[in-house]
């Protein structure tokens, strides 16, 4: 079982990813802001980390550039409503494996977690 | 007892003078005043949680049934439809958040998903309570419920929504043109036929807005409203035809730089630079000094973008030498357009200064 990181601060967004990603067979592990999800990075090794970009306490930014810092290899996706070219850029620039903006399609979002975990 | 109390009352009350009656009154009337007043506040704190609690449960509720009916293959869909119909819509409060939390995830949602919650609003027959809330009378539940309809794309006969395109809330005007546009397959912009109050700024924004991101169609020609009776729409037209680079209505632009009105003079200059129309500085150049503030600077703004150094100088002429505004614009310009000539143009503008040319 693969252990995933969700990092969101939206309730019903949170909710939806749980209940999708468990359904495929993961552990999911919830972080409702930036602080709760370093403190969770302290303490768990995760298989992969979908994140959103505004967070409150912490920035998605500040997070990717801390996780990219300390476990390199572990995969990550942004889950944001942006879609502006600019941060989409920064984001893969930072080392992201996906950018996925919001409205979001569950199903998608389901199979570019499983090629990105299925790669690692 | 009873009576014995009344007659003592009354026998105290007359003998009292008419000043301390007087205050007597005043004082009970505050008192029963500030009880009801307490009352009330009680009544409806008491009201708001009890609210809050309901709406708070129907969310928890919802979160968990939307995902079970969204992702969830082994749900009985018609079933818990069902169910959720008879236990957890009767009352209007439990109906508005249902409609609500749909909305929200709606908003989170694209693909499948957002589909399966179109179908579920209208299996819950959310759609008969939305048309009875249009009909209400308060501007903000006839805009909520047009919100709703175009969000989740249900199409209702056109006369329901039809009234609401000249409403005397700017909220209600905007919400059912995004209706319109929203869920339109060919014309997304046929509403305009039907407008005759004028676009504000916002309106135009979220028009423009949602013909990026949500018309799936063919971009509509917008020269059809270069006539229109309003000048908001007209100025919405022109601006259109320059950001959907429809080259073809050059021709029908510019007659617009003789317009009458300043702003369509502006947005015309605006949509031919946009548009690269070489041939716009002799157009705009004359008479440039007797021209109106924001023309000057909406000319001077399109010299800058894709015109030729003459075409500068021949406006440079025409600006008074005490014009300090447009000289300081003007020489802002010329030093993009001759950089080598950069340091001369300052010195230049620094010696008129102090010479107060």
């Amino acid at each position: 079982m693969k252990k995933i990181l969700v990092i969101e601060d939206n309730p019903m967004v949170i909710k939806s990813l749980e209940f999708k990603l468990t359904k495929d067979g993961n552990n999911v592990v919830i972080a409702h802001d930036g602080r709760e999800a370093m403190k969770q990075l302290k303490e768990n090794e995760f298989d992969l980390i979908l994140t959103d970009l505004m967070l409150p306490f912490v920035t998605g930014n500040e997070l990717i550039s801390h996780i990219k810092k300390d476990t390199p290899n572990t995969p990550i996706i942004v889950l944001s409503t942006s879609t502006q070219e600019a941060i989409i850029m920064e984001a893969f620039n930072m080392g992201v494996d996906d950018f996925i903006t919001k409205p979001f399609s569950p199903n998608e979002l389901s199979l570019r977690v499983k090629r990105l975990l299925s790669k690692n | 007892m009873m009576n014995f109390n009344i007659y003592a009352f009354n026998f105290l009350w007359q003998d009292l003078p008419w000043v301390i009656k007087l205050i007597i009154i005043f004082i009970s009337i505050f008192l029963i005043s500030a009880v009801c007043f307490f009352i009330a506040i009680l009544w409806i704190r008491i009201y708001k949680i009890y609210r809050n609690k309901k709406k708070r449960e129907q969310q928890l509720l919802l979160i968990d049934f939307l995902n079970s009916f969204i992702f969830d293959e082994d749900f009985d869909k018609e079933l818990e439809i069902q169910n959720f119909k008879k236990d957890h819509l009767k009352s209007s409060l439990e109906i508005k958040v249902t409609i609500k939390e749909i909305l929200h995830f709606h908003e989170n949602l694209k693909g499948e998903s957002a589909t399966e919650l179109e179908y579920l609003f209208k299996r819950l027959g959310l759609i008969d309570f939305t048309l009875r809330d249009l009909n209400k009378g308060s501007w903000f539940t006839t805009a909520r419920a047009i919100n709703a309809l175009s969000e989740l794309s249900i199409e209702v006969p056109i006369h329901k929504i039809d009234p609401y395109l000249n409403e005397s809330r700017n909220e209600v005007r905007q919400q059912s043109q995004l209706y319109f546009l929203k869920l339109s397959v060919s014309n997304p912009l046929q509403f305009l036929d039907k407008t005759v109050r004028p676009l504000t700024t916002w309106q135009q924004i979220y028009i423009e807005n949602a013909l990026k991101n949500f018309y799936k169609g063919e971009a509509p020609d917008f020269s059809q409203w270069l006539y229109h009776d309003l000048l908001s729409v007209v100025e919405f037209s022109i601006r259109m035809v320059a950001r959907y680079n429809q080259f073809e209505h050059i021709d029908k632009i510019l007659p617009f730089l003789e317009h009458e009105n300043d702003i369509i003079k502006c947005e015309a200059i605006k949509s031919l630079t946009l548009l690269e129309y070489q041939e716009l500085s002799p157009l705009i150049s004359p008479n440039f000094n007797s021209r109106p503030r924001i023309l000057k600077l909406e000319i001077l703004d399109a010299i800058k973008a894709q015109g030729i150094y003459e075409d500068l100088q021949k406006i440079g002429e025409q600006i008074l030498p005490t014009d300090w505004e447009f000289r300081i614009k003007y020489l802002n310009i010329e030093q993009g357009f001759a950089p080598d000539k950069k340091d001369q143009i300052y010195s230049q503008f620094i010696m008129e200064k102090k010479l107060g040319i």
